[in-house]
């Protein structure tokens, strides 16, 4: 769907290990299955089967397909050899999606922090700190950037609007 | 059309075009694009927070400038949706899937104008489509019980499923986690929990524009916080000619934009349809009818007149049970409803008879409001156009401090930002490993209608199953979503038997 | 529980409600004297904006009676009222959000027996309740609405409460209502409990559904209360009220009384919708003054001649019912209580 530079970085890389990339393949069906359980888990016996059906009948085809997508995955994945490691196709991970990693870090830390200190203080922390992370260095327009954003988001959300974006112990 | 009906148009028009009214059309079209176009912002928050400076104003005034505000929001979906990935509203999802590309492809001003000029002329055509056939779609609408929307919501899932087709089995995966994401809240027509997490924020329901959002924006900032800009073309062109390339593209795809606005204006007009389900649907069957299918999602300018006509002609259509039948066709219809009342008109099934001017007030006002839509939509296009050539790592932050606010604003919950982050990661693992996100999004959206519309009719009919095939619209609905399951690989056969003859016969 | 035990229940525990209820029509003058507009409670209270809360969604019945009284309101506040929808998890989020205000700076409106239901529902249910009735402190009730029946304007199997009833015997009938649990599933309850009746409860998403699914004809029924339903007063018929007098019988077909045309005593009071607005309770305790402020300003709108006006000129002044924070404070405990014992028999009726 999306070029990316790192997917282009990606193509010299050695060969991940074939657990690294099973798991990574079907993390998405797994998390489902996973919610499936849990759904199981918390509904079975406490409320009756006949409002379940539903609910069930979802779950069962879910399991019926993520089977075959399982299947297809790793049948993909017999003819594959890795060269690294686990650890060190982790390692490889990581460092191809560096910044992505950070900039998730930021953003939950940012999240994190609207609540205790104001949606505004932690506004003006984390856009200084995507930036930092996307390689952005220059001062200037580091900080003319965080005001306009800031500026922005107070004139049409807090002025026009009306909204109140959680505030801190300064009450921005 | 009867000549006291063409009387009441033309007495419409009379309190319609006075300045008064066309500047608060003006300005109700712009508030609501600016409003819509910030991720996360619904249609109906934007009227809502309108509301209170409409109560002074007359009737008449205050519904015009609601009904432009709801225009203006409607499209403003769209702008964010061309150029940073990222739906304004829901109704603006599917344009992502092809004007995003294009914008990525350098083709930003075409897919502006297109998604502008597709937009208004959806919402114009069906706004004059509604002003004479109002009562007859209205009595259609009528006759969609929950058995009838249950039965939509299967074609539904049905036709897009296919539609997205690259990888059946993952989309299907994709689209029963949505289901499963659907049933996390309580059970509508028992009222237990179920696997809530004991967050209230997913007690009623799960919040898809959180879902939304995160899935297609906060995914779309991992890969670009990678990147130098969105467009890969850094000597892109901003100028008004390509915006009015894409304006001639939809003039030249009269078909395209026909089959998108009947989409829109049928599944807005159903009450209880979910009318952020009609662009996906429009997509899909522009996709499925197309010659070049496989070049859907990968920046395809019918993918994007697909989407916004339809979603435009959602506006005029939610209109219909809102103004024949007196029950709210949409959330933002629903505040339209309230604000009649505030106003002293009580709306009902009678409102028609009762506030014919008004009605038709209103619906003229959508015609207004899209030619003023047309308008500044375009002025302001060429200097938006440049988002895409700023850097990256100024844009990021933009947009994550933007969508965090938007998903905020809806429901003023914390617990709706963490879901947007949670499905932005979510969003990311799919697209990595070539998931489809629109199955997904069309499992959240449609789980609740299909799982309520399938319970009340078990038991307004004793739960017998034939009662999905009791009425005509029912056995109408079940055909064509056996047609769309099978209409595609027949069409493809018979194309490989012919592809197949013809090179045996060269 | 048994079936006899749970009409004596229903007798019993609505009493309160009932007592407490025409306690605060009758009195409930606690203030003294309206302010008039504007000052604080001693301190820089108000500042210029407070947030509403509003546990329901935009354009529903909570936002239209909120909007209708804003403007006065806000006058005798003295600040700005800025709306905020907190709708979900049958009140909690917003009740939560209130409660968890410590400087009288958030009103909620909401319903009851919604929210004191919420907290008796979790309780039954083994969920811990996030906020109890004394994390709240009412201001008083805006409006109240009595349950009534439904039928189409064309139904012609049933034009009588009692016809109703019989028929429903030996014929299959559904009654529609917003929503599983509340006080419109309660007043179908009430009747299958007090007579013969027997009806497939069928939950819809909200009262304008289940209006249209009447319309449609796909249900028999609709159960609803009197001012929530004007909409379809024309195209529909109604066949009792849940109170001792019919306060609007142009809106309702004069319909008559459930209990003087069945012969039946349920009780009223636990499916009458009460509109209440409150604060929270430890900032209430915290800055009285502001909350003497608040309270005398909400008192003050709702008797401002202008605004009844206003709701008379759309036929809805008989809507307003004013009880003080002490007796809302009643009211609210009685629901809670009633809900409480009323648990098994949604589990009978639409859980299984």
């Amino acid at each position: 769907m999306t070029s990316t530079e790192a997917e282009e970085g990606a193509t010299n890389r050695p060969a991940r290990s074939t657990s690294a990339v099973a798991l990574f393949r079907l993390a998405f069906p797994l998390a489902g299955l996973l919610l499936a359980v849990l759904y199981v888990e918390n509904t079975y016996g406490r409320i009756r089967l006949e409002n379940l059906y539903y609910p069930y009948f979802v779950i069962g085809v879910l399991a019926v397909l993520s089977l075959t997508v399982f299947a297809t995955e790793l049948r993909g994945l017999a003819d594959y050899s890795g060269e690294l490691s686990f650890v060190e196709s982790v390692r490889d991970a990581l460092g191809e999606w560096n910044r992505s990693i950070g900039f998730s870090l930021v953003a939950i830390g940012y999240i994190w922090l609207i609540e205790p200190i104001g949606f505004f203080i932690a506004t003006a922390i984390a856009m200084v700190g995507v930036m930092l992370v996307g390689g952005r260095r220059d001062p200037l327009w580091i900080s003319i950037s965080t005001v306009i954003i800031l500026v922005f988001v107070y004139v049409m959300f807090v002025q026009i609007m009306g909204l109140r974006p959680p505030s801190g112990p300064l009450g921005l | 059309m009867t000549p006291l009906q063409l009387d009441l148009i033309s007495q419409a028009f009379g309190v319609l075009l006075t300045p008064e009214n066309l500047v608060f059309i003006a300005v109700g079209v712009t508030f609501g694009m600016l409003a819509g176009s910030i991720p996360g912002f619904t249609g109906t928050n934007t009227v809502a927070i309108a509301l209170p400076f409409t109560l002074p104003m007359t009737a008449e005034i205050a519904l015009v400038t609601l009904s432009a505000i709801y225009v203006g929001a409607n499209y403003g979906g769209a702008i964010p949706a061309v150029l940073i990935n990222t739906p304004g509203t829901a109704g603006a999802t599917a344009t992502v899937l092809d004007a995003y590309p294009m914008s990525q492809q350098g083709d930003a001003s075409k897919a502006l104008g297109i998604s502008i000029f597709a937009s208004v002329v959806g919402g114009f055509v069906s706004a004059i489509i509604i002003l004479f056939l109002l009562q007859p779609i209205g009595e259609i609408a009528f006759l969609f019980t929950n058995r009838e929307i249950f039965v939509l919501g299967i074609f539904g899932l049905t036709a897009v499923a296919v539609a997205i087709g690259d990888n059946i089995r993952k989309g299907l995966v994709g689209g029963f986690i949505g289901l499963l994401i659907a049933v996390m809240p309580v059970d509508p027509t028992t009222g237990q929990r179920r696997l809530d997490f004991g967050f209230f924020g997913l007690y009623d329901e799960v919040p898809f524009v959180p879902v939304v959002v995160g899935l297609f924006a906060i995914s779309e900032l991992f890969y670009l916080i990678n990147k130098a800009a969105i467009s890969e073309d850094n000597s892109i062109n901003t100028s008004y000619r390509d915006i009015f390339e894409g304006v001639r593209y939809v003039i030249s795809r009269p078909v395209a934009l026909i089959r998108a606005m009947g989409i829109g204006l049928i599944i807005g007009s159903m009450p209880g349809a979910g009318t952020s389900v009609a662009n996906f649907v429009s997509w899909g069957a522009a996709k499925s009818m197309s010659d070049k299918p496989e070049s859907f999602g990968e920046g395809n300018p019918d993918g994007v007149i697909a989407s916004e006509s339809s979603n435009s002609a959602v506006t005029a259509g939610s209109l219909v049970p809102t103004l024949a039948l007196g029950i709210p066709g949409s959330g933002t219809t629903a505040v339209m409803l309230a604000a009649l009342l505030l106003h002293g008109l009580r709306p009902g099934p009678q409102l028609m008879q009762n506030f014919a001017l008004e009605a038709n007030v209103i619906i003229l006002s959508l015609l207004v409001a899209n030619v003023f839509l047309l308008i500044s939509a375009l002025a302001i296009s060429k200097y938006l156009v440049r988002v895409v050539t700023m850097p990256a790592n100024l844009i990021v932050p933009a947009i994550l401090a933007l969508t965090v606010i938007g998903a905020f604003a809806m429901r003023s919950s914390m617990f709706d930002v963490w879901m947007m982050f949670i499905f932005g990661i979510i969003g990311f693992v799919m697209r990595e490993n070539d998931y489809s996100l629109i199955p997904l999004i069309l499992g959240i959206i449609l789980g609740p209608i299909i799982e309520g519309s399938f319970l009340r009719s078990m038991l307004v009919s004793s739960n017998d199953p034939f009662y999905f095939f009791g009425s005509t619209i029912a056995i109408v609905l079940w055909v064509l979503t056996v047609l769309a399951l099978f209409i595609q690989p027949l069409s493809n056969l018979i194309r490989g038997v012919i592809a197949n003859r013809t090179d045996f016969m060269n | 529980m048994t079936g006899t035990n749970r009409r004596q229940f229903i007798k019993l525990t609505g009493a309160g409600i009932g007592a407490s209820t025409l306690a605060g029509c009758l009195g409930g003058d606690d203030g003294d004297g309206g302010n008039g507009g504007g000052g604080g409670g001693g301190d820089d209270y108000p500042p210029s904006s407070l947030t509403f809360v509003n546990a329901y969604s935009e354009g529903g019945g909570v936002d239209t009676n909120f909007r209708q009284i804003q403007g006065y309101f806000e006058e005798y506040l003295g600040a700005n009222l800025s709306p905020e929808y907190r709708a979900g998890a049958g009140t909690r989020t917003a009740a939560t959000t209130v409660a968890q205000d410590e400087e009288v700076m958030r009103i909620g409106g909401t319903l009851s027996p919604a929210t004191p239901a919420a907290i008796a529902v979790d309780e039954v249910e083994g969920t811990e309740p996030q906020y109890t009735l004394d994390d709240l402190q009412p201001l008083g009730t805006l409006s109240g609405e009595a349950a009534i029946i439904r039928v189409r304007e064309d139904e012609d199997r049933f034009t009588t409460i009692q016809e109703l009833v019989d028929y429903s015997v030996d014929n299959s009938v559904t009654v529609g209502a917003s929503g599983p649990t509340n006080r419109n599933v309660l007043s179908i309850i009430q009747l299958m409990e007090a007579t013969e009746a027997d009806f497939t409860i069928v939950p819809y998403d909200g009262g304008g559904a289940t209006q249209t699914a009447l319309l449609q004809g796909e249900i028999d029924v609709a159960a609803r209360s009197v001012y929530n339903s004007a909409s379809i007063a024309e195209d529909s018929h109604c066949l009792c009220i849940y109170a001792e007098e019919n306060p609007e019988p142009g809106l309702t077909n004069d319909a008559p009384p459930i209990n003087d045309e069945l012969g039946t005593d349920i009780n009223y009071a636990p499916s009458n919708g009460t509109q209440f607005y409150y604060v929270s309770a430890a900032a209430a305790e915290a800055y009285p003054d502001r909350f003497e402020h608040v309270q005398q300003a909400f008192k003050d709108a709702h008797e401002d001649e202008d605004y009844r006006a206003d709701l008379s000129e759309i036929d809805e002044e008989g809507k307003l019912v004013w009880n003080s924070p002490e007796e809302t404070d009643a009211i609210l405990q009685s629901a809670y209580e009633t809900y409480r014992d009323f648990a098994p028999l949604f589990d009978e009726y639409v859980q299984s």
